[in-house]
């Protein structure tokens, strides 16, 4: 028997199958996701910083991170942040994405470069979103000059970034921006999928337009509006790009989310183990809900 | 997903219209607003009111970015320092080796699991939803463990660190979304391949493969935007010898914050890559961002 008919003959063995399809990608997953993981666990019990030699000679502490951390009300600030950032820029973005794609479902003329174009916040890049944003919000930039000539009043030198409540509604507004056509697209495509009969029966029978919206197309897009709000509302909590060129998480720490949190206490003030303890219980929050809201949405679909 | 019309045959209305074209701007402005002040002479940067529609079309901005250019701190002349402009080849080179070989590794592995995953069922249903975790945990709880791993590995600041975290952190995509392309097509066809002697493995990248090849390659646009985009691992997983495009700009605002017409010219070069390719996918868009759940 030839070489090449061995290796073949091995490669397509149940083993070698498992090996050469999904070798690769487990090869990924211990190095970069499952180690870091274990490196992150054991960091977690210590109060290891880069200035105390190598992470392996580190102390246990016996959990006096994670004691802190729940007497951290920065940290707890943060998660409570998080969480209103979720609930309001995924659901301004479900209203404001269902009302367009209800409207672009009906007929009218360049609806083509109209979707497109509703599309286009969607392809900048993060990084450039935050910097646009944090143009547009700085005093006397073009918002501020906007309002004062619609309203007639001075407000040129509104502190958008610099104030707390501010500079939340304008990163909010900024998540807003950037994600709204992604709610649009999904749901668009949701309400394309809709079966006519139904609605051609509704409409025969004389319900007014907001009625069949109502009673028929929103019940039938139900799976599809589950796992665009699923989807966007996991996104929305790694918030961070935006946030950081835009406040730093400022004024003072008043726009900190989880990520912010964590990446400072990690990276900014090099508590590497603190950092790496907060991490863990957002690893814990997110793979919750992962398996309580992600699974069964993108299992069922299949 | 095509954009269809003459479905439920309901006219918009005027109130409809008038939101529609709302929205468009909304839509468009911040955009336009990079576009316009990239264009803007420095005088026009910062002026009060805001200069909303550029005197000219000025490209200094942009040849700065390439050839280096100190600036007048003001543009009245009253400061004494100026601000200088380091070129951007580097970051343009660093964004274009670490999109490309991100890309490369993510739709490499995630081909392969994808076949695994669609036709074997290796590792059941636990196995995609481990995969899926690399994409739903916030980035920067991965991050820290894997700077300590990096700096111990000496991965810290080089290609292949940046290119395996790229590859692994947008593999739950390719995996979901090759697989919901493997799985539309009838597993029957490869059976009769096997038939006719094909092994498994050749049955795959012999009779499936071929079919899919368009959404493959739409899944490869769309890693590769992420990728392209990507900054938070660039920026804290580098110091010097790599550097990315959001990475600069970062840069650019910590150290000077005022550079408008620079950084805009940079976000635009940033954006046109990402344009491009958006559009081109964009009946694909909603099956990879909802990792394949979505259809249409």
């Amino acid at each position: 028997m030839s070489w090449s008919k061995k290796i073949s003959r091995i490669l397509n063995s149940k083993m070698g199958l498992i090996l050469v399809l999904v070798g690769p990608i487990q090869f990924l997953l211990f190095f970069i996701l499952l180690t870091p993981f274990l490196i992150e666990i054991f960091l977690s019990v210590t109060s290891w910083t880069p200035l105390k030699g190598d992470w392996w000679t580190a102390k246990f502490d016996f959990g006096l991170g994670y004691l802190t951390l729940t007497k951290d009300s920065r940290f707890w600030l943060a998660l409570g942040r998080t969480a209103m950032l979720v609930a309001c820029a995924v659901g301004g973005e479900f209203l404001i994405g269902l009302y367009l794609a209800n409207l672009v479902s009906k007929n009218f003329r360049g609806k083509r470069v109209v979707f497109s174009l509703l599309l286009s916040p969607m392809f900048v890049m993060p990084i450039v979103v935050g910097y646009a944003f944090w143009m547009i919000f700085q005093p006397a930039g073009p918002l501020d000059h906007f309002f004062t000539v619609i309203t007639g009043i001075n407000l040129m030198t509104t502190p958008w970034l610099s104030k707390s409540g501010l500079a939340w509604i304008a990163l909010i507004l900024t998540d807003i921006w950037h994600w709204t056509p992604f709610m649009f697209l999904v749901l668009y495509a949701g309400l394309m999928s809709i079966p006519e009969n139904p609605v051609n029966a509704a409409k025969v029978l004389g319900a007014s337009s907001w009625q069949i919206f109502k009673d028929i197309k929103l019940p039938m897009m139900k799976n599809v509006i589950i796992i665009a709000i699923v989807i966007r509302s996991m996104e929305v909590m790694k918030f961070f790009d935006e946030l950081f060129i835009m406040t730093g998480g400022g004024p003072g720490f008043d726009t900190e989310t989880i990520s912010m949190f964590t990446f400072t206490q990690a990276i900014s003030n090099s508590r590497i183990a603190y950092g790496g303890t907060a991490a863990i219980i957002i690893l814990l929050i997110s793979l919750i809900l992962v398996v309580k809201a992600v699974r069964p949405v993108l299992l069922e679909e299949r | 997903m095509g954009v269809k019309g003459e479905r439920f045959e309901e006219k918009l209305g005027k109130f409809g219209w008038i939101s529609l074209i709302v929205a468009v701007i909304l839509a468009i402005f911040p955009i336009y607003w990079i576009i316009s002040t990239s264009v803007k002479p420095q005088i026009e940067w910062l002026a009060v009111p805001p200069v909303w529609i550029p005197s000219k079309l000025d490209f200094t901005n942009y040849l700065a970015l390439f050839t280096g250019k100190s600036y007048a701190a003001s543009p009245y002349g009253e400061a004494s320092f100026t601000l200088l402009i380091t070129p951007v080849q580097r970051a343009v080179l660093g964004s274009a080796v670490c999109a490309t070989g991100g890309t490369l590794l993510s739709m490499t592995v995630g081909l392969l699991a994808a076949f695994g995953i669609s036709r074997h069922k290796i590792g059941g249903g636990f196995f995609p939803l481990f995969v899926l975790s690399a994409r739903m945990i916030p980035p920067v709880c991965a991050l820290i463990p894997i700077i300590v791993l990096y700096s111990t590995l000496r991965l810290a600041d080089t290609y292949i660190g940046i290119i395996l975290a790229y590859g692994l952190f947008t593999s739950p995509y390719s995996v979901w979304m090759i697989r919901s392309f493997i799985d539309e097509v009838p597993v029957q066809l490869e059976e009769s391949a096997m038939v006719d002697g094909l092994s498994p493995l050749s049955a795959h990248f012999k009779v499936t493969l071929p079919l899919i090849k368009g959404g493959v390659l739409a899944t490869a646009l769309f890693v590769a935007v992420l990728n392209w985009s990507e900054f938070l691992f660039a920026y804290t997983l580098s110091h010097k010898n790599v550097i990315t495009i959001p990475v600069q700009e970062m840069y650019f605002q910590a150290a000077y914050g005022i550079l408008y017409g620079p950084q805009s010219a940079l976000g635009i070069i940033a954006i046109i890559p990402l344009m491009i390719f958006g559009y081109s996918i964009q009946k694909y868009l909603a099956r990879g961002l909802t990792f394949g759940a979505v259809k249409r």
